[in-house]
């Protein structure tokens, strides 16, 4: 494909891999089921996934800088490839339903009481579309924009609740008390897939960075840079709380800034719904354009809006539909999703690809 | 109609992951025919 024409920064794509995988885990919490030590689970499933996203970056460099819509009709051909292909933008918009779903259900619970919860997804959704016709490069200029402000309020928010004195270290005591088993349950899958699995979705874009030397550098300082603060936020939600608090809130991060009390300063739950609102846009934004750019390159089709029209109506029909109870919406991300969806197309796949690329690179040098 | 009825419904996914799986095969082998045809 020519892509020259739309091009993206290094820091635009470092900003997007940042607020994307901060997505709404920085809200949920990340391994509520390792107790005290999901601060100790987020370090490691960052560790892990950074090498799952040089993994991708080796795939598309051995490919031959082919994007993720063609490694499989370049790796196995087009009658294989083909079908494989078109899974991705299926679980991509499948993804981005369930963004749209965690909205509709937080907002109502939180800010928004008295509006329809479809209301709030059809409203949010329609911002999402108007930014994605746009192109990647409107997404990522918000990225760029909006990353220094998150990052100023995460200090912030860290001040005041040092300041406040609601942080007790003593509550993230005994470090691995309970033995590595409820830790490595936390990585494996669901910890890694993800977070750092589904950024799969940016070897779609990485044709549009207009410096390709450095790319792995970019995307694997992007990964640890946002692990690190998911696992900082975590380890203070801890300290904070406790870990049986912890694990029983829903919402973790809306508690902990509710902590923070110096005199007029208080109630600051306000600024978790903007950490919400930007890391949810930019996400579903991702999820829903990686799945039309797949769908414009698999179909061959001229214009990338009206299959951005498609997707989006798919996605909300699918979160429409997709909860009945909000209680097994989250389960299904911790038990289902990880093993039947993430974990075939986000890790099994990708390796036989990039198992079988050098023998295709061969062969392709051969005909030459 | 069952409010379990489509196949991605959180409980649907929960109890029985296949037919989710099955959808996304039918889906992608559906959509395969577009790319066979428009990318002779």
């Amino acid at each position: 494909m020519n892509m020259n024409r739309v091009q993206i920064s290094k820091y635009e794509l470092f900003s997007l891999i940042i607020l994307f995988q901060w997505g709404t885990t920085i809200i949920f919490g990340f391994g509520a089921n390792a107790g005290r030590d999901a601060w100790i689970a987020s370090l490691i499933s960052t560790g892990i996934g950074t090498l799952l996203i040089l993994l991708y970056v080796l795939i598309y460099r051995l490919g031959g800088d082919r994007t993720l819509a063609e490694w499989f009709t370049y790796a196995f051909g087009k009658w294989l490839g083909a079908p494989l292909s078109w899974l991705y933008p299926l679980v991509f918009i499948y993804n981005g339903a369930r963004i749209i779903s965690d909205i509709r259900f937080l907002l109502p619970v939180t800010i928004m009481n008295r509006t329809p919860d479809w209301v709030i997804g059809i409203t949010f959704l329609a911002v999402v579309v108007y930014a994605m016709s746009g192109g990647i490069e409107v997404l990522a200029r918000i990225a760029a924009f909006t990353l220094p402000f998150l990052l100023l309020a995460i200090v912030l928010e860290m001040i005041l609740l040092g300041a406040s004195r609601s942080l007790h270290y003593v509550n993230l005591l005994p470090i691995v008390g309970e033995g590595w088993g409820r830790i490595w349950e936390t990585v494996w899958p669901l910890g890694i897939m993800q977070t750092y699995g589904e950024s799969i979705e940016f070897a779609l874009i990485w044709g549009y960075v207009s410096q390709k030397k450095g790319l792995a550098a970019t995307a694997s300082f992007a990964t640890l840079f946002a692990g690190f603060f998911i696992a900082l936020l975590g380890l203070l939600t801890i300290a904070g709380m406790g870990e049986a608090v912890f694990q029983q809130m829903m919402y973790p991060a809306f508690a902990l800034l509710k902590l923070s009390k110096i005199r007029f300063i208080d109630n600051l739950d306000a600024l978790g719904i903007v950490y919400l609102v930007i890391n949810a846009f930019i996400k579903l934004s991702m999820h829903l354009y990686a799945a039309s750019l797949c769908i414009q390159q698999l179909t061959a089709a001229k214009k990338i809006r009206p299959v951005i029209f498609v997707v989006a109506a798919l996605a909300l029909l699918l979160s429409l539909t997709m909860v009945v109870s909000f209680t097994e919406h989250l389960q299904v991300a911790m038990v289902a999703v990880p093993y039947h969806l993430w974990l075939p197309l986000y890790l099994v796949l990708p390796m036989i690809v990039l198992a079988v690329l050098p023998l295709r690179n061969w062969i392709a040098g051969r005909k030459l | 109609m069952s409010i379990y009825f489509f196949p991605w419904e959180s409980h649907h996914l929960l109890v029985s992951p296949w037919h989710f799986q099955l959808v996304l095969l039918i889906g992608a082998l559906l959509g395969s025919v577009i790319t066979w045809v428009r990318k002779k």
